[in-house]
Formats: structure tokens, C-alpha cells, sequence
């Protein structure tokens, strides 16, 4: 999924308008909000936990390299293959070889992003190979043709009326609108497919280097149904995704699981380290763990920006956000959405084609302060938009696509801006004038356009701050 | 020869780390402190139940393993339970004896491979396994799956019923992995249980039973 300036903006004004979208994800917001808080709120001081899970995240980073290398070496002793992919397209061709070789058609995929930025399934389809997902969301959404809207919640932008018309046209069953009917329908058409698939894929939510431990958070059982029924597994992880001991996931589940759905854990939590050993009578016979930089060692290589890899994808920025919660995943263009998506996309993608997600935020700061791993994402974003709009200052590592969002017009006025505050008599003939002007000024062209399209232009005062107070202590 | 992915990733990163961070998090408060000052978790299988029934399972408390049958066969059948599964695990041979005797379940054991019992083991009501034990602060049954107790036993039946050890209860999940017992033996499966599979994916509305059994029972022994 390419990012496009033009198309966010326009589908964000779309998202605007529309009352239905703006209702669902109010109300999910506001639930899951809710449950959020009233987790934390039940600890002694959850403040003090994020800043561990934090402490752990950068730990676990300071020794990537290493700690990728004992993951590899610990689940290469136990049989399971690793592989390694510098891009999406690697990781894809990986797949496709491992499918192709075990002769699969039919593919099961629990909850995972990686797969989301590799456009897996679509890239499966054009070789002929059906991949079909199991996590509930993602089958709806899977089902309308569309991409995730969330990531945590990935149908949280469609009502259970529109939900269960898709299943009644695409199903093929009689019309229901009760929600446990439709998710007992989909259990009884997804079980099928468990049995049938030659292959099935997960992310991974935590890998432990010590122990060779791939750990799976989920509530539904896809998951364990996806890891244990086909005969091959396939764990994509990003690369960020180490941490060193078992010990570093007990904080980090409990930040988690909290942060995401409000549950101090989810039904399950599943780690694997191994295929079907000899004697045991199920689990898959092949299971392979693929390795994905897609940018993320770029992104390592920045001192400041690097701290976006601290990210678990719990949600909770995406949930508390006044731009996301108002406009939805989908108008962002991008696999990622709300404020991991405008600090990870850019970066990702480049500035050139993610650089305007950057500029979607008031900077209202409200993702900072829910973090579970305290991700500066609004000192993050202004570094991101200040390279955004300039040519990077000497010295700092050049980030793909810096000052391609340098717009000409922008810059002149704040080449304006500072001429007129460096220069007192420039200033005072500036305000006078606009205080002379008032409400004459024009609202339809020029540069107060784009403001007053959606909200009334203030009218400069017919005498300034300076003026008011000369008189004042005149008198 | 040109160098793999694996390669050119793992020097990428030794490269990149030397770039210094910007920011280093002063905090020293380890997770075990943190912990210490959490409200007390009191009575460990007062607040296991607790947990679990926060999250709709059932939990019994049964005197002895020999008691077990007593409260398990009147249980399942309440359930509506027509079939019932164990592995091949020692510990539960007296209790399938009683459900033999009793004549009131058709019984069935998961003894060969999945691909050989994969009909009968979707097929069956209900699955019985036992447990590592359990962790009391979040409700969570230990579940590691062997070649007596498979993955599939404590998944693909509706019912799901674990068999845990009051001796066994841990107060956190910290403190279970304190113990060491993963790491030293660190088998090809291990499940945290807490609850039966559920989702809320449809406009937050929670519904149990999605993938995975729609009723999980605890029967906790001693
Ligand atoms: S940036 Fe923080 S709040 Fe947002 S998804 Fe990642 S961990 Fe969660």
C-alpha cells in the first residue's frame, strides 16, 4: 500500500462525512478507552510499569544483533528453519518457495501486520495460492475487500448490520444481525479450512533469544488452531520483535494486554519453540520463522527515531487519538494508522510518500502518555515534519525522502514571518495594516483560504497588544 | 561470494547501534520492585477462582485426585457433554474407568496421530488434561502439551476441562517464570489457558467460544 498526500486527504474528508463510520468508531473507541484505563487504573502506579517496559525495550535493542543471532541459533537447534529477508518482497518469496515446495493451495493465517506489509495474500493469490484469515476481524475484513482498519480491533470500522450483510451475501447464509450467530458461523466455516490448509501463518508478539521461544497473544484460538493443525508453520517477525529473556515478556505481556483490549491477559497466550517432536501426535511437521528488516534497520541507525521500534502494536495510540478516532484506519492510505502509523509509515515508506501522515496530529500528546513502552511519538512527528519541509542539517543520518515535502509557498511565508518579527518597524507597518484591513481581508483567496474553508478567519484588531498597553500606561 | 540477507542485515545493525541513542531511560526500578508494591494477591486459589470466573469459567474445588471423579462425572453431564477425551496421561486412568462404569459418556482416547484420530478428536465433546499448574493473578492454567496430553485435546473439543494442583499455583506469571521450569526444559508447546477462546471483534460486543473450546472448567485439586 503506497501512501498518497492527495488520497488521504480526500478520504479523510470522506471519513468526516460519513455518520455511520463516525458512530461505529465512537462507540468502540469509547468501550475500549474505557476498558484501557480502568486496567490501569487497578495498578499501583502503571505509570512506573511503562517506563519498565520501556527500560526493556531499549535493553532488548541495545543488543538486536546479538540477541537475533541467539534467537536464530536456539530455534535452528530445535529444528525450526530460519530465514532472513531485507524486504517484503524477499520475505514473500520465502513463502511462496516454502508453499511451492510442500505443494500447498490453501493457506490459514492468524493476526499478523508483517503479513499486512508484505501484501501477502494478495501476492499468494497471484501464484495461485488461496490464503484465507482466521482472526475474526481480519475475516470480515477480509471478506469486504479491505485492508485492516485498526491494529488490534481490524473490523472496528464496520457496524454489525453491515457485517452481517457481507456474511449473508458472501456466505451465502440466511440473514442474522446477532453477533454470536455470526461469529459461530465463521467458527464453523473457518474450522473447515484449519484441516484443509497445507500451510498456516502467524505473526509473532514476542520472540525470547534465551529460550528460542516464539510467544503468540490471542483470544480467539486461530492461533493455536493456525500453529498446530497445518502441517507447516510460518512465524513472520519483525525484527524488533527480540527480546533477551523470558523474564522481559512478564512486564511486557502485562503492558500489553492492558493497553490493547483492557484484559490483564488474553485467552491465550502460546509460545513454541519446536515442531512435532519425535512421539508427540500433533503440531506441524515444518516450522519457519522469517526475519524482516523492511527498513527497520534504517531506522535503528537514527539515535532519536530508533525508539519507534519500541512499539509492542497494542493500539492504545490509535484508541486515545482525536484524528484517528475521528477519521478511521482506512483514510490513512497506509498498513499502519494513527500515531504509530504517522511516525512508522514515514519512515518506512519514505518522507516523499509518508511524509504528509506526519503533519495528521494537533501533537495533542495523548498517544505519548497511553504508550505501555512511552514512544515520544510527538517529538518524533515534529522531527519527522521539520525533515519533512528542509534539507536535513549536517551531521544527521539522511532519511529517505527528507525536504521532499518542501512546498515553496510555505516557505516564503516563513521567510516572511521572520523578516517581520526580526525587524520592529517592518512589524508594527505589518499589523497596523492588517489592523486597518480587519475584517476585510479576504477569506476566498490567498493563504487564509484553506483555514476559513472550515472555519471562520479571526479578525485582526483594529489596535494592537503594543498600542493598548503605550495608552494604558499613558493614562 | 555475495553476502546473504542475513548478513548484510546482522552488519547493517552492528553499524547502526553505534550511533548513539538520544535518549536513555534513567529508570531503575526493576519489574520484581514494581511487583512488590502491587496490591496483594492474597489467597492464591481464592483469587485464581476469582479471575477465572471474572472471565466466565467454572472452577471446583476437589479434595483428592481420588475425589475427582465424584465432582467431574455429574459436572460434564450438567454440560450436556455426550463425549469425553483424555490422552494417555497415568494420573487420569481412575477417572476414566468411572466414566467407563458409568456408562453415560461414549469415551475416547487420543493415542496415535492427528492425522490418524483428526475426525474423532473434532468430533468428541469434550477434552481432559491436567496441568503445570496455574498462575493466581490473572486465572491462568498451565497448559504444556506432550505426546500424552497433545495440543489438540485442550483445543478442538467444545468442552475443555483442566485438571490443576493447588500445590501449583503461582501468585504471578513472573514468579512462575522465576522458577526456571520453561527454561530447563522448554517443550514445543506451552499454553497460558485463561478462559474459554472469545472475541470481540464485532462492535466490542463479547461472544466465548470462537476457535477454541466455548467452556473451560477447572477442577482444582487439594
Ligand atoms: S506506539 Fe505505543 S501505544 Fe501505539 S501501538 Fe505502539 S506500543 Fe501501542
Amino acid at each position: 500500500m503506497v501512501p498518497d498526500a492527495r488520497k488521504f486527504k480526500r478520504d479523510s474528508g470522506r471519513a468526516l462525512q460519513d455518520p455511520a463510520l463516525r458512530h461505529n468508531l465512537q462507540k468502540a473507541m469509547h468501550t475500549i478507552r474505557g476498558r484501557r484505563n480502568e486496567r490501569f487504573s487497578e495498578l499501583n502506579d502503571g505509570a512506573a510499569l511503562q517506563w519498565i517496559g520501556n527500560a526493556i525495550k531499549q535493553r532488548s535493542l541495545a543488543r538486536l544483533p546479538e540477541l537475533l543471532e541467539q534467537l536464530e541459533a536456539k530455534l535452528t537447534a530445535r529444528g525450526v528453519q530460519v530465514h532472513w529477508a531485507e524486504t517484503t518482497a524477499e520475505a514473500n518469496r520465502i513463502v511462496l518457495d516454502i508453499a511451492r515446495r510442500r505443494g500447498v493451495k490453501l493457506v490459514v493465517k492468524g493476526k499478523s501486520m508483517v503479513s499486512e506489509e508484505m501484501e501477502l495474500n494478495h501476492f499468494l493469490a497471484g501464484h495461485g495460492i488461496e490464503a484465507l484469515e482466521a482472526d475474526l476481524g481480519e475475516f470480515i475484513v477480509q471478506l469486504a475487500g479491505q485492508t485492516p482498519s485498526h491494529i488490534v480491533v481490524p473490523a472496528v470500522h464496520m457496524s454489525k448490520g453491515e457485517i452481517a450483510e457481507l456474511f449473508h451475501r458472501e456466505l451465502g447464509e440466511p440473514y442474522t444481525d446477532d453477533v454470536a450467530a455470526l461469529t459461530a458461523l465463521a467458527r464453523r466455516v473457518l474450522r473447515e479450512k484449519f484441516r484443509a490448509a497445507g500451510m498456516g501463518i502467524t505473526g509473532v508478539n514476542f520472540a525470547v533469544a534465551e529460550t528460542g521461544t516464539l510467544a503468540l497473544v490471542e483470544n480467539e484460538g486461530n492461533g493455536r488452531m493456525v500453529t498446530t493443525v497445518p502441517p507447516v508453520h510460518v512465524a513472520l517477525m519483525g525484527m524488533e520483535k527480540v527480546v533477551a529473556n523470558l523474564a522481559d515478556v512478564a512486564p511486557l505481556m502485562r503492558l500489553l494486554t492492558r493497553s490493547a483490549t483492557g484484559q490483564t491477559i488474553t485467552a491465550y497466550f502460546n509460545w513454541l519453540s519446536s515442531p512435532r517432536r519425535s512421539g508427540e501426535r500433533d503440531g506441524p511437521e515444518e516450522v519457519h520463522t522469517i526475519i524482516l528488516d523492511n527498513g527497520r534497520s534504517a531506522i535503528y541507525g537514527d539515535g532519536e527515531l530508533r525508539e519507534t521500534l519500541d512499539c509492542i502494536r497494542c493500539g492504545a495510540c490509535l484508541n486515545i487519538c482525536p484524528v484517528y478516532s475521528r477519521i478511521g484506519g482506512q483514510a490513512y492510505g497506509s498498513v499502519y494508522m494513527g500515531p504509530i502509523g504517522k511516525i512508522l509509515t514515514p519512515q518506512m515508506a519514505g518522507l516523499g510518500e509518508g511524509g504528509h501522515l506526519a503533519g495528521a496530529s494537533t501533537l495533542c500528546g495523548a498517544c505519548y502518555e497511553v504508550c505501555p513502552v512511552k514512544i515520544p511519538i510527538p517529538n518524533l512527528l515534529l522531527r519527522l515534519r521539520q525533515e519533512g519541509s528542509q534539507p536535513t542539517p549536517a551531521g544527521r543520518t539522511l532519511l529517505k525522502g527528507a525536504g521532499a515535502g518542501r512546498a515553496v509557498g510555505e516557505a516564503m511565508v516563513w521567510r516572511g514571518w521572520r523578516v517581520l518579527h526580526d525587524r520592529p518597524a517592518a512589524y508594527r507597518v505589518f499589523t497596523r495594516l492588517l489592523g486597518m484591513l480587519g475584517a476585510r481581508i479576504p477569506q476566498r483567496i490567498g493563504p487564509a483560504r484553506s483555514w476559513s474553508r472550515a472555519r471562520a478567519l479571526p479578525i485582526p484588531a483594529r489596535t494592537t497588544l503594543h498600542e493598548l498597553l503605550r495608552e494604558r500606561a499613558g493614562q | 561470494m555475495k553476502p546473504t540477507a542475513r548478513e548484510r542485515i546482522l552488519t547493517r545493525l552492528r553499524q547502526a547501534r553505534a550511533v548513539e541513542a538520544v535518549y536513555v531511560n534513567p529508570v531503575r526500578e526493576t519489574d520484581k520492585e514494581w511487583l512488590a508494591r502491587q496490591p496483594e494477591i492474597g489467597d492464591l486459589a481464592e483469587r485464581f477462582t476469582r479471575e477465572q470466573e471474572a472471565v466466565g469459567g467454572d472452577v471446583r474445588r476437589v479434595t483428592s485426585w481420588e475425589a475427582l471423579p465424584d465432582t467431574v462425572l455429574p459436572w460434564l453431564g450438567r454440560q450436556g457433554v455426550a463425549s469425553v477425551m483424555t490422552g494417555t496421561e497415568p494420573r487420569l486412568e481412575p477417572l476414566r474407568a468411572r466414566i467407563a462404569e458409568s456408562g453415560r459418556f461414549a469415551l475416547h482416547r487420543y493415542e496415535r496421530s492427528a492425522e490418524e484420530q483428526g475426525d474423532e478428536i473434532f468430533a468428541v465433546d469434550c477434552g481432559i488434561t491436567t496441568s503445570r499448574g496455574a498462575i493466581a493473578e490473572t486465572g491462568s492454567v498451565i497448559v504444556v502439551p506432550t505426546p500424552e496430553e497433545p495440543r489438540l485435546l485442550s483445543l478442538a473439543p467444545a468442552v475443555h476441562l483442566a485438571i490443576v494442583e493447588r500445590a501449583r499455583l503461582y501468585a504471578t506469571l513472573s514468579e512462575y517464570i522465576e522458577t526456571g521450569a520453561y527454561q530447563a526444559e522448554v517443550p514445543s508447546n506451552h499454553v497460558l489457558v485463561s478462559g474459554a477462546s472469545r472475541t470481540a471483534d464485532i462492535e466490542m460486543t463479547l461472544v466465548v467460544g470462537v476457535h477454541g473450546p466455548k467452556v473451560f472448567l477447572v477442577a482444582l485439586i487439594g
